[in-house]
């Protein structure tokens, strides 16, 4: 049975049929602990269509995609790939569900690679917490990394301005949380 | 007719990727692997203008454009016609999935029954040149909709879609056990370890990367276990060697990953260990930053030292110069080196033993 959501991402062209519900996923998901919606329930509610529900989840941004659920799924259902999709498929970036400062994360890491071509971690990290207003969540870690010389305190190389071009035109038609317009979507699409 | 009457090796020449994170937090990975490799004789060619791969952003937001990322460095990589080596499990990941298609829908994977699948090889390599030279064809695939090509691209360099998704990419357990690799590291190790009694961690995605769920090597790859047991280091075995650190969320819910971090020490410790040894610089990242965090909280935890692999290898071999790598290390690694037997001077130590 197809499920309801679009095919147009792999994760969600599984066929959720299989799963029975033995929470074999649940069970080996490292941040399973720390979820609203374990990655068992996440596979029920999609069957069931409670998409709305779904796109509500703290659980859809806590997955780090490790891929446990699905080394050990008995009918190879991935569902850090399906979290993977659904995060696109429903628009979460742009909605207001719980998650949202990781969402803004990720966000804040592709504008860095669009930016710059590799990723320079403390101009990322303090932009992050600048923006998510936790500045002084990791200031001892950070203290910490510092004094020892780990993370320098200058960008190792300066941007080369001919590969951030090249990279940012991989970036062409990407919007986040937004539609791409090349896609090939059935006729329904807004 | 030679003199010493050794037989010349071949030439190892590798492509290079270090990552991001090894430029940043995690250099002492960089500087211990590429001094290992220099003492075997092995040259790492950095990959030219390496972007990075999307981390683990990319795919959570969009997975074409992670498969994008990781097909425009294996384009570059396939112009050298060599084996790309990409020491960061994450970006290992995402360059392997950027070779393969992306999965087609309603495919049940095959469960391996029995034994493992065979080892990829420095052989392979040349068959996926031949393969990638075969003739394109004019439609993109679809993680290259909506991206023009660049002239070169155009003009047919770099394979039928842009890239050589066939180039071979190795982690450093893949490379650290090719044959020739092995070989020379085998002949090189001048200090054995003993008294190192490590745990192998493997992180979450090494072993899971283009795996065959169901078989053993996804639950229980013995990699790490063979290289640390070839430096002279008594391993001990536990259950937690692909339980996930927690990854990028270290830095977006710390409690979480502290819970994490606390209970891999602590298993650590259960099996006997003194130090953990790790090949992933995000697992590296957590357990080492922040097991001070989690004892500030719990009393009970007692630190274990944190070491690379590259690490540990440079030690056996006897390299000079490894504590300046060490002393960047949140928990110190020298009381328990000193109870092995190193001298400051084999380590190389020049700063005072600094407190936390």
């Amino acid at each position: 049975m197809p499920n309801p959501l679009s095919q147009r991402a792999p994760g969600l062209g599984q066929d959720l049929a299989r799963c029975y519900q033995c929470g074999k996923c649940t069970a080996g998901c490292p941040i399973a602990r720390g979820m609203d919606i374990p990655p068992h329930q996440v596979v029920g509610l999609l069957r069931l269509g409670q998409v709305e529900v779904l796109s509500q989840a703290e659980s859809l941004w806590l997955c780090v995609g490790c891929g446990a659920c699905w080394v050990r799924c008995p009918n190879g259902i991935h569902v850090g790939e399906l979290v993977d999709a659904l995060r696109q498929s429903l628009q979460a970036v742009s909605g207001g569900g719980p998650g949202q400062d990781i969402a803004k994360f990720h966000q804040l890491f592709l504008e860095h690679i669009r930016r710059r071509g590799r990723v320079y971690e403390l101009g990322l990290l303090a932009r992050y917490k600048i923006v998510t207003g936790g500045l002084f969540q990791d200031l001892p870690l950070a203290v910490r990394l510092l004094r020892r010389g780990k993370i320098p305190f200058f960008p190792p190389r300066p941007p080369a301005s001919r590969r951030s071009l090249r990279v940012g035109r991989l970036f062409r038609l990407f919007t986040f949380g937004k539609v791409r317009r090349s896609e090939t979507r059935p006729a329904t699409e807004v | 007719m030679l003199l010493t009457g050794q037989p010349v090796e071949p030439q190892l020449e590798f492509v290079y990727y270090p990552g991001c994170s090894l430029q940043g937090v995690n250099w002492e990975y960089d500087a211990s692997f590429r001094a290992v490799c220099h003492e075997l004789g092995i040259s790492l060619i950095e990959l030219d203008g390496w972007t990075c791969c999307g981390g683990s952003s990319a795919h959570s937001i969009d997975p074409v454009l992670a498969s994008r990322l990781a097909r425009e460095n294996l384009a570059l990589a396939g112009k050298s016609g060599k084996v790309l080596v990409a020491p960061c499990p994450a970006c290992y990941q995402n360059l392997r999935r950027g070779q393969g298609a992306l999965p087609a829908a309603n495919e049940k994977p095959q469960r391996a029954k029995h034994g493992v699948p065979p080892p990829r090889k420095l052989a392979d390599s040349q068959a996926g040149q031949a393969r990638s030279s075969r003739p394109g064809n004019s439609q993109p695939c679809l993680a290259h909709q909506g991206v023009e090509p660049t002239a070169k691209e155009a003009a047919g360099v770099g394979g039928e879609c842009f890239a050589a998704p066939t180039t071979l990419v190795f982690h450093v357990n893949e490379f650290f056990h090719q044959p020739p690799v092995w070989n020379r590291l085998r002949q090189a190790i001048r200090r054995p370890l003993v008294g190192l009694k490590p745990v192998a961690y493997y992180g979450c995605l090494v072993s899971r990367v283009g795996a065959t769920p169901g078989s053993r090597e996804v639950e229980d790859p013995t990699h790490l276990e063979k290289l640390l047991e070839l430096a002279g280091a008594s391993v001990c075995p536990w259950a937690y060697k692909t339980d996930c650190c927690g990854g990028s969320l270290g830095l977006t819910r710390p409690a979480i990953v502290n819970d994490l971090v606390a209970q891999l020490v602590d298993e650590a410790i259960k099996a006997g260990a003194n130090c953990l040894v790790t090949d992933c610089p995000l697992c590296f990242a957590n357990l080492d930053g922040r097991q001070l965090d989690v004892l500030r909280k719990d009393r009970e935890l007692r630190l274990l030292p944190v070491f690379y692999i590259s690490e540990v290898l440079a030690l056996a071999l006897g390299l000079r110069g490894v504590a300046t790598w060490l002393s960047r290390h949140c928990v110190d690694p020298f009381p328990l080196l000193e109870s092995l037997g190193f001298s400051r001077e084999d380590l190389g130590k020049q700063t005072e033993s600094w407190q936390v």
